[in-house]
């Protein structure tokens, strides 16, 4: 059980957080979930897509695709946990559906996970949701409610069961990218900031980039989440760009890949990402290997 | 601290009384009889013709604080109990946003502790709005939800689900009505579908008393409060006889449990103690200073209470 008292009247600043950023870990996980052949699966798109008049894919249903959440979590859970490091809040991040649907998956993930966190879901932001997820954890650790260790799970799966009333956003394979906080004294990565830009269109996306990474500290390597491909990179620093067929993990894989580059730890990290639904440009810095509170 | 600013309800206009309700879920007379008579049950809020998108404008235009406000509001949490809500990728929260002049809020649903997600969003938005620079910063915090599934209308032998929907709107500091404390406690163990596994149901029901107090005792020791000083018991709704065996346990008067709204109603997924609460501030059941309790438990299975100072 976790309890806590009343938030503190004042909430640590977030140079002080005693979160750092120490591990990230991305993954694919090809193949198709068991969960994906549960009847259970028909039954409940039926009745999710009729009063929105969108028909069944019957093509995935039979062919039982799809990924599970469960699974793929499961896998980044033990690439960046153990026993000795447990964590207190896990938070997973998803936008297209789970193939099982209904299940509350980070609950059990919660009680898989070293340390048995406090662990919920947030969905419903796209791309954005992963940058949500993180201020989340942020706050959580300036207002004394994640002592320790967080974890931050984003996952998509490639297959949906039913056709989509318009084109949707969906990766081209099954994926998760996770983020390990901890608090180290020493090691890891502060976080440096958190800024976004809401309702930008089409042909104000360059400007908008460009004005948000405009107090990047030098030296700094941003990267470019799958939301801004084709968008023309902002003057200043050197850019990478996410791997496009995963628009919900690739930007936070991009930042795994930066993270694990030993030609790049002496350098600040920045990772921006437009959601084109809803029009939102998030931009998240951390400070360079070791340095920064 | 965190504070609640306001809070407001949506109920659907139909009233569908049990015997329809579970008629059409294919349930026995018995069946029936047992949650009019025995649960407490009399009729759930529904609108056949309304979909999720209107149900969370519907609650948020309720709410009379923010009117003019909108710009304050800074983030907007749908609290919702069931992981996937409409088929993707369509999005009732953001288009909800479009109709409240929101679209400049950050906006996301909050979700996997099920019925008792409220309770989470009500932290998180505390916690993320007490992080931000600007101290007029306030939270949307929406809730309510569609009976579209078999899973979102019944929990057998329990609770039938109604579609009655809430709007609450946070801040990070106040008067009134501040969080004193929030405990939380997750049971992976009766993760599953209760319908379809008799074994998991009894283990379920047997442990559901035992844990609904363990975690609401946790939450009046962390604000240092006692039963004894708590004026109102929010509940959720499921049903009326659960919280009178829990009232006998834990030696609470049963009249100073809202459950005004289990009959009327029916359980509305994660809106329930906010609909409970604004029925205890509309009945003048809460007088400024009084300490009260909310609690609520969700399928999966995840336990939270929190106490508030009026």
């Amino acid at each position: 059980m976790r309890v806590r008292g009343p938030l503190p009247a004042t909430t640590l600043p977030r140079a002080a957080s005693p979160l750092r950023l120490t591990a990230a870990h991305a993954l694919d996980l090809p193949g198709r979930s068991p969960l994906a052949a549960d009847p259970d699966l028909r039954t409940f798109t039926a009745d999710l897509t009729r009063p929105y008049g969108v028909e069944l894919d019957e093509e995935a249903l039979a062919g039982a695709r799809g990924q599970s959440y469960a699974a793929l979590a499961g896998r980044a859970i033990d690439a960046l946990v153990d026993p000795a490091r447990p964590v207190d809040l896990l938070v997973l991040v998803y936008a297209v559906p789970d193939v099982r649907p209904g299940q509350a998956v980070a609950l059990h993930l919660g009680e898989s996970c070293p340390g048995e966190p406090m662990s919920f879901a947030i969905c419903d932001e796209g791309a954005g949701a992963a940058f949500s997820a993180l201020r989340i954890a942020d706050a959580y650790a300036r207002t004394g409610g994640a002592p320790r260790r967080a974890l931050l799970i984003a996952v998509e799966q490639a297959d949906l069961h039913h056709r989509p009333h318009r084109p949707a956003r969906l990766p081209d394979r099954h994926s998760a990218a996770a983020l390990l906080w901890e608090a180290e004294p020493e090691g890891g990565r502060a976080l440096q900031g958190t800024c976004s830009t809401s309702e930008v269109t089409e042909h104000q996306i360059g400007g908008a980039l460009k004005e948000l990474c405009a107090e990047l500290p030098d030296g700094a390597v941003l990267l470019l989440g799958p939301g801004l491909v084709g968008v023309e990179p902002p003057p200043g620093p050197d850019t990478r760009a996410a791997r496009p067929g995963n628009p919900y993990t690739g930007g936070w894989a991009a930042l795994a890949a930066a993270l694990a580059d030993p030609a790049l730890a002496g350098r600040p990290l920045a990772l921006a990402d437009l959601e084109p639904e809803t029009g939102r440009l998030d931009l998240a810095h951390w400070a360079a290997a070791g340095a920064g509170r | 601290m965190t504070a609640l600013e306001a809070v407001a309800v949506h109920l659907p206009p139909l009233a569908e009384p049990v015997e329809l309700v579970g008629e059409r879920l294919g349930l026995t007379e018995r069946q029936i009889r047992l949650f009019r008579r025995f649960h407490g049950l009399d009729q759930v809020r529904v609108d056949p013709d309304g979909d999720l998108t209107d149900l969370l404008t519907a609650a948020a235009k309720a709410l009379a604080p923010l009117r003019g406000n909108e710009h304050r509001v800074k983030y907007v949490l749908h609290a919702r109990s069931l992981p996937i809500a409409v088929p993707y990728p369509h999005n009732p929260l953001h288009d909800a946003l479009g109709r409240l002049g929101l679209t400049h809020a950050r906006a996301f649903t909050i979700t996997h502790h099920a019925c008792a997600g409220s309770l989470l969003a009500l932290d998180v938005a505390g916690r993320l709005l007490a992080a931000e620079p600007d101290p007029g910063a306030t939270a949307l915090i929406l809730a309510g939800e569609k009976t579209f599934t078999r899973d979102a209308r019944i929990v057998p032998e329990t609770a039938l689900f109604g579609e009655g929907a809430a709007a609450c709107l946070v801040r990070a500091g106040g008067e009134h009505d501040r969080v004193l404390s929030y405990a939380v406690d997750q049971r992976g163990e009766f993760d599953g579908r209760l319908a379809d596994d008799p074994e998991l149901m009894l283990r379920y029901q047997r442990s559901y008393p035992e844990l609904m107090t363990a975690v609401m005792e946790a939450a009046l020791e962390e604000a240092g409060e006692s039963w004894d000083s708590i004026r109102l018991l929010l509940p959720h709704n499921v049903n009326q006889i659960s919280w009178k065996r829990i009232c006998r346990r834990i030696g609470y008067p049963p009249e100073r449990v809202v459950l005004d709204n289990v009959p009327a109603v029916g359980h509305s997924f994660a809106a329930d103690i906010l609909l409970n609460h604004h029925t205890a501030t509309t009945r003048g059941l809460l007088r400024r200073g009084d300490r009260y309790l909310v609690a609520a438990s969700g399928i999966g299975a995840t336990f939270a209470a929190m106490v508030l100072q009026h």
